[in-house]
């Protein structure tokens, strides 16, 4: 890696007469420094190479005449304009859902006094790993035209095609990360906060209300955001559980795979961006500069626990949804050795047969590849970025900092459509090839490179935010305390800087991983007959029907990820007595949620301020 | 660290304006100039804001300046990154490696410079002990207690043996008995080992305890350089005289300054007192007078002063007086607690003639800090 390299020192200017050079107060001046110089370059080229120029295509197409047509015709059709009435629909009631269920989950952990809570806790973090299609495939099993709930015990003939359906599981899907930024920031609510109010005089509801809640605004707004985003741009749950219920998502894919309508698919897809671009804005300018900071000095106290009447019946939904999560993974196991899930229930190992040893081997392993070499990419990326915008460029960072986080922000299709239109055909600057086809039949190594980028692109953000907030943990006189020792940029980096955000970076690369292993939406539309990817393979078996594969398939997904996680904590153990970077640090950086703070700042241990 | 000279440094011209700052405010430093001789241990001080931090990062090559020259032994120090300067930096936050041990900590910097690797085992152990750290090498900074960290902080700088030592406030988050302690240490060690060091502190008493000189700063200039006794008896203004110590300042119109000298008639009583050489003009000049050069009897009748206040401190016992020139601080040592002066006591006044210093009024006696600026009057 480019920082890596041991750079000689660059003797500064000679003449000291200039004036003003270097950005005055940032913590180290960015001087022409070979290797900053080249690490700068190397993650412009894998931005603008993964994410803009595939971005700027998407535009580009939408924009031309063909595109301009493609455009009146979804504003015009009626049939379009309910495909996006659908989506927002979709996307608010998902949002709704989702926030729902995730702020039960964290009153429940911080403010009452009830058992299993690590329990609640641990099937609530679940749905994290799960690959797509896990959820939405069991909910149909169990609750679908021949539920084995709904029909098999209730005998009632319940269609969980649509929108109620398609809410569930997305809702059940993303509500985990949501879950424990509004968890982080209730367990760091300042319970004296509460006692000042009680000794003012406020009873429990007004504290709730006029304490509580506004100082936990600002998460639930972006808690809300993030999951009309992640709702309005996913795309396997759609596909199965859509039924006549469409989304602009589930459209750009049968555009393009169905229709082979590039432009179509372009046009719809920008539609998708446009919210996602607009939702990515608000959280980052608005929610986040109005987040409320209590913390003055330690936290002292306990907070009060409720065992009220009222708890009790919080309590029990809280259980209840933890009880179907239950259920759904249950039935995704049980199924994967029935014959036909929900149907014939015999025991049967030929899924996992399929799986292991038949087609499914080659998915198993060029997934398991391409994340391997992808994640720990991202995460060195990641972390270069992070330190690029924290320590080295005080102008230019934030800039830098949003177009990495952009590859979270832009819905997978929209990439996914992007790369297809900046990389299927040659690109040819002066009749030399610079980019070869990247996507397609004629792709260099049938599509895998395309396939990296994108994972690369979409797996950064976290490292990125994980980095940036560990840097910013770090206090700026360590780093000059190894310069006055006699370190360069170089040494400093290798010898302090990165161990330091260790945590960070095994954070970034266990979230890497696992959202390589499980990505679908961006993936769709690059894979190709030499390239088998687990989750479009899950697709084509949902799609015929054959549900004991696709379960095979989720549950072969889910052991490698949590193996590869195990793998990564074990080889890259942390030696010294410092905390390990938490489940919650893993998730929380799961979006464009901004990531709870460690609350043990890491170096200048004793400053008393 | 390449070659370790003898330690001299100049500073020349020094300035230092802030990107983003008011360009009609003044710079952050302005024109410093100062010679830190060989050896010598040289402490900047001054209020927050005053220019003394910046002036060290500067020296350090943690800011550039925008004017002027640094040198150590006649080298220019503005060619070369911070990580090439012959100096090392104990920083107020410590920043010890959280990752490194006690050992791995010091040794950092010998590792670093590849030809002081062979040796370094016993170096580090000798900068070790020398701190009475002698068997903590294998710990980790947060087994450390404060003044345990800070310990390694220094012998990780000392280690390096560098031609000049640089301290930001090093000791502004000990507890006040440890700061003692830590204080005489390091003024042993910089004395035995002859390195030249530049000391940053707002602490006056850390300034006077180990400064050879002291250097205060305001607004970004040097208002004056001496030993720590000059600057307290013989202040260069008013500012100084106010920050350094206690004092109060007295409107005398009836002073006549002279050559070196000035008579003034004071509380019933002719003085001849030193004036500083600027103060030329009775109505332009203040009598500094520091509290414990008063003494304080009651009177009966008349007095020259009423207090308004009593404050019982233990080993003294400070009392705000009002008087016809302004409020007079008055400290008097080991008080009879039984006897202490009440408020409204109408007292007699005397000034030792000796211990007291004429001044110039000066344009920025407004800027003066308030930190110990009692009885200061206009």
């Amino acid at each position: 890696m480019a920082l890596l390299s041991a750079s000689p020192s660059q003797p500064t200017q000679s003449a000291p007469m200039k004036t003003s050079r270097g950005p005055a107060g940032g913590p180290r001046r960015a001087r022409a420094n070979p290797s900053l110089v080249v690490s700068v370059a190397v993650v412009c080229l894998v931005l603008g190479l993964g994410l803009v120029f595939p971005v700027l295509q998407v535009l580009f197409t939408a924009m031309s005449p063909e595109g301009l047509d493609a455009v009146g015709d979804l504003v015009g059709s009626p049939v379009n304009q309910q495909v996006v009435v659908n989506t927002v629909v979709l996307g608010l009631s998902v949002a709704a859902v989702g926030l729902a269920l995730a702020f039960l989950f964290a009153f429940v952990q911080t403010r009452l006094d009830v058992p299993f809570k690590r329990t609640l806790h641990v099937i609530a973090i679940v749905p994290v790993v799960s690959p797509p299609f896990a959820l939405a495939t069991a909910l149909v099993v169990l609750f679908g035209r021949n539920g084995v709930i709904s029909q098999g015990i209730f005998g009632v003939p319940y269609d969980i095609y649509g929108l109620d359906g398609l809410t569930l599981a997305l809702a059940l899907s993303f509500f985990p990360v949501v879950y424990l930024t509004l968890l982080g920031m209730m367990q760091r609510l300042d319970p004296s906060l509460d006692e000042a109010a009680t000794s003012l005089g406020a009873g429990r509801g007004r504290i709730f209300r006029t304490v509580t809640l506004p100082m936990l605004l600002p998460g639930l707004a972006s808690g809300f955001l993030l999951l009309f985003v992640e709702a309005i741009a996913d795309l396997a749950n759609p596909l199965v559980l859509g039924g006549d219920f469409t989304v602009l998502s589930a459209r750009a894919y049968i555009a393009i795979t169905g229709d082979y309508d590039v432009v179509s698919g372009a046009v719809f897809s920008l539609s998708l961006l446009i919210p996602a671009i607009l939702v990515f804005l608000l959280q980052r300018y608005w929610v986040d500069r109005r987040k409320v900071f209590s913390v003055t000095g330690k936290p002292t106290g306990r907070p009060h626990l409720s065992r009220s009447a009222v708890a009790w019946v919080v309590y029990a939904l809280a259980v209840a949804v933890a009880l179907l999560i239950v259920v759904i993974y249950a039935t995704i196991v049980w199924g994967a050795f029935s014959a036909v899930p929900g149907v014939n229930n015999a025991f049967t190992l030929s899924h996992f047969e399929f799986v292991l040893f038949g087609i499914g081997s080659e998915a198993m392993i060029d997934t398991t590849v391409m994340a391997l070499v992808a994640a720990p990419l991202a995460g060195l990326v990641g972390v270069v970025v992070a330190y690029l915008v924290v320590r080295k460029l005080p102008r230019t960072g934030p800039a830098l900092d949003f177009v990495a986080m952009l590859g979270i922000a832009v819905p997978g299709t929209v990439l996914g459509i992007g790369f297809v239109l900046a990389y299927r055909a040659e690109n040819l600057f002066g009749g030399v090839t610079v980019i070869p086809s990247l996507v397609g039949g004629a792709a260099v190594l049938g599509g895998s490179v395309g396939i990296v980028m994108v994972l690369l692109v979409r797996s950064m953000p976290a490292a990125v935010r994980a980095g940036v907030s560990s840097l910013h943990q770090i206090h700026p006189s360590i780093d000059e305390a190894s310069a006055s020792l006699g370190a360069d940029d170089a040494t400093t980096f290798r010898r302090i800087t990165l161990p330091l955000i260790r945590p960070a970076l095994m954070a970034g690369l266990t979230f890497a991983i696992a959202r390589s292993m499980t990505t679908l939406s961006p993936i769709v539309f690059l894979t190709t007959p030499d390239t088998k990817i687990m989750t479009s393979q899950i697709l084509a078996e949902v799609d015929g029907g054959r549900f004991g594969n696709a379960f095979a398939y989720c549950c072969v997904l889910m052991l490698i990820v949590l193996g590869l996680i195990g793998l990564v904590r074990l080889v890259v153990r942390d030696r010294s007595a410092r905390p390990a970077p938490t489940i919650g640090a893993l998730t929380t950086t799961a979006a464009a949620v901004p990531p709870t703070e460690t609350p043990v700042p890491v170096g200048a241990v004793p400053t008393k301020e | 660290m390449v070659d370790r000279g003898t330690g001299h440094v100049v500073l020349r011209g020094l300035t230092k304006r802030y990107e983003n700052t008011d360009p009609a405010a003044p710079p952050a430093v302005d024109g410093l100039d100062l010679d830190i001789r060989a050896g010598e241990f040289l402490t900047l001080l001054g209020p927050s804001g005053c220019g003394k931090t910046t002036t060290l990062r500067m020296v350090a090559g943690f800011e550039t300046p925008n004017k002027g020259a640094i040198t150590v032994d006649d080298v220019d120090m503005l060619r070369l990154p911070p990580n090439k300067r012959p100096m090392a930096m104990v920083f107020q936050s410590y920043a010890l490696f959280p990752h490194l041990s006690v050992f791995d900590n010091v040794a950092y910097g010998l590792r670093i410079d590849r030809s002081r690797r062979s040796g370094l085992e016993d170096a580090v152990e000798i900068a070790l002990t020398s701190m009475n750290l002698t068997g903590f090498g294998a710990r980790y900074p947060h087994q450390l207690s404060g003044g345990q960290q800070q310990r390694v902080a220094l012998a990780r700088a000392m280690v390096m043996q560098p031609s000049v030592l640089l301290f930001d406030e090093p000791l502004s988050n000990l507890d006040a008995k440890f700061r003692e302690q830590m204080r005489r240490e390091i003024r042993l060690l910089q004395r035995r080992m002859g390195i030249t060091s530049l000391y940053v502190t707002h602490d006056q008493a850390e300034a006077m305890s180990l400064s050879d000189r002291i250097v205060v700063m305001n607004s970004g200039r040097i208002e004056q350089v001496a030993e720590p006794s000059e600057v307290y008896t013989r202040p260069a203004s008013v500012f100084v005289g106010n920050f350094i110590g206690r004092a109060s300042f007295l409107s005398t119109p009836d002073a006549r300054p002279q050559g070196g000298r000035a008579r003034i008639r004071l509380f019933d009583r002719d003085i001849e007192v030193a004036a500083h050489p600027d103060a030329r003009h009775a109505d332009t000049a203040l009598l500094m007078i520091r509290p414990e050069s008063i003494s304080v009897t009651p009177a009966a009748e008349s007095g020259h002063g009423i207090v308004r206040s009593t404050v019982y401190l233990g080993a003294t016992v400070d009392y705000e007086i009002e008087t016809d020139h302004g409020t007079v601080l008055a400290s008097v040592n080991d008080p009879d607690a039984g006897a202490l002066l009440e408020e409204g006591t109408r007292v007699r006044l005397a000034v030792d003639a000796e211990r007291t210093y004429l001044l110039p009024r000066g344009a920025d006696t407004s800027t003066e800090p308030d930190l110990e600026a009692v009885g200061a009057t206009r």
